[in-house]
C-alpha cells in the first residue's frame, strides 16, 4: 500500500473544493487505497490556518475543527522529524514535511511549487493530480 | 464507488438484527451492514463535513490554501522573532 503525507495546503484545498484533485485523493485515502501519514507539527499547522478569517466564507470554524479531527483520527500520528531532511525546499518551512515523509518512507503530496520543483531531482513529491493518474 | 463481494461470518442475534432493520428500513441487507460499517468507520464524517462546505473552484481553492499557509507561517515567525 502506498504510504503518503499531505501538505497542510493539499488538507485545507480537499476542504474548500471537495470536488477537485485533493479532494479526489482524500476520498481515495480514506477508502483504504493509501495510508496517511501526519505529525502534531503538520496538524497544528493544519488547525492555525483553517481558523483564519478568509476560511469563513466556505467553511464554519465547527466544520474546520472537525475536519482537523477527522484527518487525526484517520492518519496514523509520527513523531515530528529531530532531523535535517536529505533534500532542502526554497522555503525551508517547508523542510519539516520533507524530512517527515523521508522519515515514513512515503509519498510527499503538495501542490506547492517550492515542493514540487523538487520532484525533478528524482524526490518522491507528487501534485495531488499526478498521484491520482499514478494510482487509477 | 465500485463494489466488492465478500463473505461475514457475524453472530447470529446481529444478522438476525441486520434483517430486522433492513425489513423496516426497506433496505437490502448489504445496505444496512454497509452504512453501518460506514458510521463506525467514521467514513460518512467527510462527507457530512463536505456538505457544509461553500465550495471553491479548485484553482482559487489551491491558491488560496498556500497564500494563507504561507501568511500564518510569516506571522507566526514574526510574532515568535519580535521581528516588525
Amino acid at each position: 500500500m502506498r504510504r503518503v503525507v499531505l501538505d497542510p495546503g493539499v488538507f485545507v484545498s480537499a476542504l474548500i473544493t471537495p470536488s477537485g484533485s485533493p479532494g479526489l485523493l482524500l476520498r481515495e485515502i480514506r477508502g483504504g487505497q493509501m495510508e496517511l501519514f501526519v505529525s502534531p507539527r503538520l496538524l497544528a499547522e493544519l488547525d492555525e490556518v483553517l481558523r483564519r478569517d478568509k476560511f469563513r466564507r466556505y467553511v464554519s470554524l465547527a466544520a474546520a475543527r472537525k475536519y482537523v479531527r477527522l484527518v487525526r483520527n484517520d492518519a496514523t500520528v509520527a513523531p515530528d522529524p529531530q532531523v535535517l531532511p536529505p533534500l532542502r525546499s526554497a522555503d525551508p518551512k517547508d523542510d519539516y514535511l520533507i524530512a517527515l515523509a523521508h522519515s515514513q518512507n512515503a509519498i510527499l503530496v503538495s501542490g506547492d511549487k517550492h515542493l514540487l520543483d523538487l520532484c525533478g531531482g528524482g524526490a518522491p513529491i507528487l501534485s495531488p493530480v499526478d498521484l491520482l493518474v499514478a494510482v487509477a | 464507488m465500485a463494489k466488492t463481494r465478500t463473505t461475514l461470518t457475524i453472530d447470529e442475534d446481529v444478522f438476525r438484527a441486520v434483517k430486522i432493520k433492513a425489513a423496516r428500513t426497506g433496505k437490502r441487507d448489504s445496505q444496512v451492514i454497509e452504512e453501518s460499517l460506514r458510521r463506525d468507520l467514521g467514513m460518512d464524517d467527510l462527507d457530512d463535513i463536505w456538505a457544509q462546505v461553500k465550495p471553491a473552484p479548485e484553482e482559487e481553492g489551491l491558491r488560496l490554501a498556500y497564500s494563507e499557509l504561507h501568511a500564518m507561517r510569516e506571522e507566526k515567525e514574526k510574532h515568535e522573532t519580535g521581528r516588525p
